[in-house]
């Protein structure tokens, strides 16, 4: 099998992944490991709340549609779709100011409100031209776009909606627009859909399906999947030590051998679960995956998550392969 | 009787809503508190969203499916004496499709259903009708709780990015019904087989303009059509969008945030709590979910002030001595899979045992010092944010409810079971 090309040889990496996976942790890490590569990197949110920046500042200001640099070689933004509405109207359309007062009034309003499938399709375009953007040499402003995309069933209808306009709307420049996006998300060269998922039961089940659709459906690219959250093999391996131990030494600081050993069962057990999901979805899905320590401390600025930012960059790993005979069935 | 602040609404409530962000074990909670329901003997219906084998598994079932099944249970306590058989119904609440069965089950004539399902923009509207999906499965929760089936239905509700989408979708729904861009676009003046822009004026006129400039005409005919299509039903739909907020926002219903204390829980939480205040939904409790377990008596944040220093390293010179010289680990038969650890560095690696010392028991000493100050170190942390979870629901004067992560696995029903006693403080 050929080695799997980096991550960092792509163009655009759309993170996603069920609610509470760490979809947005992922997408940071990935953006801090890229700026670290010495890459220019563009970091996209989508949702209407803003969360990257407070995984970089302490204190953090909204970075809003503009966006700002966070970090040397990094620069976020979170797309908004008035925003980015109306700047494909007056600059793609090259319509006239006075389509501002119609944007902003009420009616046209309550027709966005209802309308299907805009806002995805205008966020899209909106990635689709930054993708595009060069400096006055010439070159492409970012090296790497990483898009912290709606959570999974969200995301897919996102990434599809492309497609499905061109269907719908069947002439006139949106069409021709949406085609090009969807170019950019079927070129299985610059662009990768990355699946963060949760070694437990529904994730699990969620990433089967989302792969599935996104290779059935969508046409995106997927490579891998990032198993986050990996319980480190410490308890078992401490319990097993532990099985060792003659009499009964009298400890001063550490609770009592009896005692360890039931903080840590917990643990294992959890453990060994977490590598037969990790297992289960890997081969399910026919995907290798990539591992992410449980940090305690979360993504927070200052939480020193950055330290581990490079971990999302190794080289993904077949479980099968890894360990043929892995204790998850002698659990308990 | 118990302190839970749950137990109340168990009793009394008809309707329980279990709300949270995604991954936090809500479909669990939702189950275990059903379960304790039937256990009060009440009969309990308790709808899910996410197809949880792991759930049916432990109702004895491979899978749960669209129709409510009996969940076979023991009697709560042998020899009480008023002895009952708990009723409990399993079901998944589906959100897919469940907008199309909504509006087919109010269109009575074969023809507009047809037009309805050929029109090549509809299921991108349905889908767009601001949670339109989360509303029509909350319409089948009203349609089950006007049945009078069921004395108490806990409901598992759908992930969504804005969690609180499906509880504002009533209104939005109606709020879209009632808008002048509707009834513009489904005025009986429209019935020409030709759109025709002509009939508007003012804002209007121009904001169907700007869109057919955009998406050129033949959208504008095909949404046009649709709704008219959709008009008939406009009442029907209206109607039952406000007795659904009659029932979800009624005396009966009460609601249960499922949260866990986590990096950025707090911020969750609280938003949650705000969002669900001014919804004016009544909030029974705080469920702090899947709490990792902590058999000591003394504090976590204690054992890891005193394992320092000089107490550590004279704690792992005795370990090691006690582990004595062993051999390689790898070989002993019970531990031969060994699962290859984290790259985290070893507690107190700087720390000098002494030169008596076997290097592998040296290094298995400080391997089970390291795995128990790190389990230490997560639920001293887990305590501070529990701490803070519980004294934000208290400023709202909601109670807060630790469950504690199931030491027996969760396809079972014993594990169900720990969870519905610790919900209800059973001892």
């Amino acid at each position: 099998m050929e080695p799997l090309r980096s991550l960092l040889d792509r163009r655009l990496v759309v993170v996603t992944g069920k609610g509470g996976v760490g979809k947005t942790a992922v997408a940071c890490a990935l953006a801090e490991a890229a700026r670290r590569a010495g890459k220019r990197v563009l970091l996209v949110e989508t949702a209407a709340h803003e969360e990257v920046a407070a995984c970089f500042e302490p204190d953090a200001r909204p970075i809003g549609h503009a966006g700002r640099t966070l970090a040397p070689g990094l620069h976020a933004l979170r797309i908004d779709p008035h925003a980015a509405l109306a700047e494909y109207v007056g600059l793609q359309l090259r319509l006239a100011i006075v389509t501002d007062r119609i944007l902003r009034s009420e009616i046209f309003g309550q027709l966005l409100e209802a309308a299907p499938g805009w806002r995805e399709l205008i966020v899209l375009g909106k990635i689709w031209h930054l993708e595009q953007r060069t400096d006055r040499a010439g070159r492409k402003l970012h090296d790497l776009i990483v898009v912290d995309a709606p959570a999974t069933g969200h995301g897919l209808t996102f990434l599809d909606v492309p497609r499905v306009a061109q269907q719908a709307i069947r002439a006139g420049p949106l069409a021709r627009h949406a085609g090009w996006v969807e170019a950019l998300i079927h070129d299985p060269v610059r662009t990768v859909l990355l699946p963060v998922t949760l070694p437990e039961e529904l994730p699990v089940l969620e990433t089967r399906e989302l792969v599935r659709r996104a290779r059935e459906q969508v046409g995106i690219a997927v490579d891998r999947i990032v198993v986050n959250q990996m319980p480190s093999g410490n308890a078992e391996a401490a319990l097993c030590a532990l099985a060792r131990i003659a009499g009964t030494p009298r400890l001063g600081a550490l609770p009592e051998p009896a005692q360890m050993r039931a903080m840590l069962e917990h643990g294992a057990r959890r453990a060994a679960e977490a590598r037969a999901f990790r297992r289960a979805v890997s081969a399910d899905c026919a995907l290798p995956v990539v591992d992410l320590p449980l940090l305690v401390g979360g993504f927070e600025a200052g939480s020193g998550w950055t330290d581990r930012a490079d971990d999302v960059l190794t080289a993904p790993v077949w479980p099968e392969a890894a360990s043929a005979e892995a204790p998850g069935a002698r659990a308990r | 009787m118990s302190a839970s602040p749950l137990a109340g609404a168990l009793r009394d409530a008809r309707l329980l809503v279990c709300v949270g962000t995604g991954g936090v074990g809500k479909t669990t909670i939702a189950a275990a508190l059903a379960l304790a329901g039937a256990r009060l003997g009440r009969r309990t219906l308790v709808l899910t969203i996410d197809p949880a084998r792991r759930l049916a598994n432990a109702f004895g079932r491979d899978a749960v499916g669209a129709e409510p099944v009996r969940v076979a249970l023991e009697p709560p306590a042998a020899g009480d004496a008023g002895a009952f058989e708990p009723f409990l119904e399993i079901m998944m609440l589906s959100t897919r499709h469940a907008f199309d069965q909504l509006v087919f089950r109010l269109t009575r004539d074969e023809a507009t259903r047809r037009r309805i399902l050929a029109n090549r923009i509809y299921h991108h509207l349905a889908e767009a009708l601001a949670g339109s999906s989360e509303y029509a499965a909350m319409a089948e929760v009203q349609a089950l709780v006007e049945s009078e089936r069921y004395d108490l239905i806990v409901v598992d509700t759908p992930p969504a990015e804005h969690a609180l989408d499906f509880l504002r979708a009533p209104g939005r729904l109606q709020a879209f019904l009632d808008s002048r861009f509707f009834h513009a676009l489904v005025r009986p003046a429209m019935s020409a087989s030709r759109f025709s822009l002509k009939l508007f004026a003012g804002p209007l006129h121009r904001a169907l303009g700007l869109l057919e400039r955009i998406a050129g005409i033949g959208f504008l005919e095909d949404l046009s059509d649709l709704l008219r299509a959709l008009d008939g039903l406009a009442e029907g739909l209206a109607s039952r969008a406000r007795r659904v907020e009659a029932v979800l926002f009624g005396e009966e219903t009460k609601f249960v945030l499922v949260c866990r204390a986590l990096a950025g829980s707090e911020r969750s939480t609280g938003d949650f709590m705000a969002g669900i205040a001014l919804l004016g939904a009544p909030l029974a409790a705080v469920v702090v979910n899947r709490m990792h377990p902590w058999p000591l008596d003394e504090e976590p944040d204690r054992l890891l002030e005193r394992a320092q220093g000089e107490d550590l390293a004279a704690d792992l010179r005795t370990l090691a001595a006690a582990l004595g010289p062993g051999g390689p680990r790898s070989t002993g038969g019970a531990c031969a899979a060994d699962p290859g650890r984290g790259a985290s560095a070893p507690t107190g690696a700087g720390l000098p045992i002494g030169p008596d010392c076997d290097v592998q028991a040296e290094a298995d000493a400080r391997l089970i010092a390291e795995a128990t100050l790190e389990d230490a170190r997560i639920c001293a942390l887990e305590r501070r944010r529990l701490h803070a979870l519980a004294a934000a629901a208290e400023a709202r004067g909601v109670g807060c409810i630790r469950i504690t992560e199931c030491s027996e696995p969760l396809d079972r029903l014993d594990g169900l079971l720990d969870i519905a006693r610790q919900l209800t403080d059973e001892s």
